[in-house]
């Protein structure tokens, strides 16, 4: 191998390293919204981390052995956009795209998307191992709250 | 779709409205389609000369949860119009298995499956989950570049799989392994194996940071065939997904072993760099080789496409691209001028 293709070698795996260390948004959910759970659900706190698995389909099941069925706004609403941007840190082209590939592929069945709170809210109620992120407002007492930790 | 759409609604107007609520629940339709046009530009090549339309697919797919732990997925697919009575097109089952979760870290799967094998095997009908026309074909279909080489994995393979995520040391990890009956000379790979050998493939990708994904594959099988006796190749994938700049890359080595003693070594790479801009538009360029014999000098190939890939509505994309195809001296396309030639393909694709 030439010193020039060598050189070039170095250059874009330097510029691969740069890439990826740029940071993105900062870690856990946006203030306005919320995430919830069934109130059969025993959890009362969920990682950022784990969020995170759950809506990238890589956390399919709670400690209970209860299938996890994730649910979110529709990905273009402004919930939705600073769902995916701020806590999974992906643009809507890029989830879309993830989900693609895993869905196609067999992996799994993409988060169920609703169109407002109040349908997020029937979803999670009656559904043991569902889990949504919701606009804040449009929380109410049917389902239970999760505290989000870093 | 709409027909689809009709069926579901009839089928759970028919049911009690809890049963109905809870059969949508358990069983989710998606699916995809693909209309292509290519047409070779050059006067001269392996291309598609008169121009041709081609309702290359339509798929289903559906996800059945049973219970807690156990899931059935299948894709069902019909490909080029599919007409029995006259012969024309194809129907089959790109993948129909069962997965039972022992944990995230373990879920075991039986049946029919995509060969676990580097980025776009288990995506190459799925049109919509990339943004070029074709899957990359140095890895995949090579013989679409130049002709000589090999497949450095069956596509599909029946068989046990293990599939599961986890954390190791702070970074996200995945794993696959599929047990197989592997690719057969007469036998139908999916019901019967020619040899005691079963065929190995093991994938494993790590999520370096946020934006940087690694992996590497493995398959081996050794073959039944009068001519070869084993196949044995090893991929590396890097993929870099940043905000809007994303970078594609994999290489593969194979090793198909001869009857007559030693054996054929190919080596196989592309790269992939696409930028999404506003309003769905991608730009894509890929530089797509394959030299199918290593110890050959001149008898390999290239495909670099340009392209563009724009997202109309919601999962519905139009895909245009340039193709330029060329060989060694010694390769397939040495007989034509420039040694290649260009081809344009498009495509709309949906995904639902």
């Amino acid at each position: 191998m030439g010193l020039k293709k060598l050189r070039l070698m170095a250059f874009l795996g330097l510029l691969l390293i740069w890439g990826s260390s740029v940071s993105s948004l900062a870690q856990g959910v946006d203030r306005s919204l919320r995430v919830v759970v069934s109130k059969e659900n025993k959890l009362t706190t969920l990682t950022s981390d784990d969020l995170n698995r759950i809506f990238l389909g890589k956390k399919t099941l709670w400690d209970s052995g209860t299938r996890i069925v994730p649910a979110m706004p529709e990905e273009e609403s402004p919930a939705g956009e600073l769902f995916l941007s701020g806590t999974l840190k992906k643009s809507v082209a890029q989830f879309r795209s993830y989900w693609k590939r895993l869905l196609f592929s067999g992996g799994g069945t993409v988060p169920k998307v609703f169109r407002s709170s109040s349908q997020l809210m029937d979803f999670v109620a009656r559904t043991p191992g569902g889990i949504a992120v919701v606009e804040a407002s449009g929380v109410d007492d049917r389902v239970k709250v999760l505290e989000i930790s870093n | 779709m709409k027909r689809l759409a009709v069926f579901t609604a009839l089928a759970l107007a028919f049911l009690p409205s809890a049963g109905a609520q809870e059969m949508a629940d358990r069983i989710v339709i998606n699916g995809y389609t693909n209309f292509e046009f290519s047409k070779q530009l050059s006067k001269d090549g392996d291309g598609d000369k008169k121009g041709s339309f081609d309702a290359d697919q339509f798929d289903l797919v559906f996800n059945i949860t049973v219970s807690e732990r156990v899931r059935a997925a299948l894709d069902l697919s019909w490909e080029h119009g599919t007409a029995t009575e006259d012969g024309r097109g194809n129907q089959a089952v790109e993948y129909g298995f069962v997965e039972y979760a022992v944990s995230d870290k373990l879920k075991l799967r039986f049946g029919k499956m995509f060969t676990p094998f580097g980025v776009f095997n288990e995506i190459h009908t799925a049109k919509p989950a990339f943004l070029t026309v074709k899957e990359a074909a140095s890895l995949n279909k090579n013989d679409r570049i130049v002709e000589g080489g090999f497949l450095f994995y069956p596509r599909w393979g029946a068989g046990i799989a293990a599939h599961g995520d986890g954390v190791v040391g702070g970074k996200d990890v995945s794993y696959d392994v599929l047990v197989a009956n592997g690719e057969q000379e007469e036998a139908n790979p999916f019901e019967e194996d020619e040899n005691t050998s079963k065929s190995l493939t093991a994938r494993v990708r790590v999520n370096a940071t946020e934006n940087l994904r690694l992996g590497y594959s493995f398959y081996r099988d050794r073959l039944s065939s009068p001519s070869f006796t084993t196949l044995q190749s090893h991929g590396f994938e890097v993929e870099l997904d940043l905000a809007r700049i994303r970078v594609l890359a994999e290489v593969a080595f194979g090793s198909l072993g001869l009857a007559a003693g030693g054996s054929q070594r190919q080596l196989g790479w592309y790269i992939q760099p696409s930028i999404h801009l506003k309003k769905g538009w991608t730009p894509y360029l890929r530089l797509d080789k394959i030299n199918p014999n290593r110890d050959l000098s001149e008898t390999g190939g290239r495909d670099f496409i340009l392209g563009v890939n724009v997202e109309i509505s919601k999962n519905f994309q139009l895909k245009v691209e340039n193709n330029a195809f060329k060989g060694g001296t010694r390769s397939s396309l040495a007989q034509y001028k420039g040694r290649g030639y260009h081809e344009l393909k498009a495509a709309l694709v949906l995904g639902f």
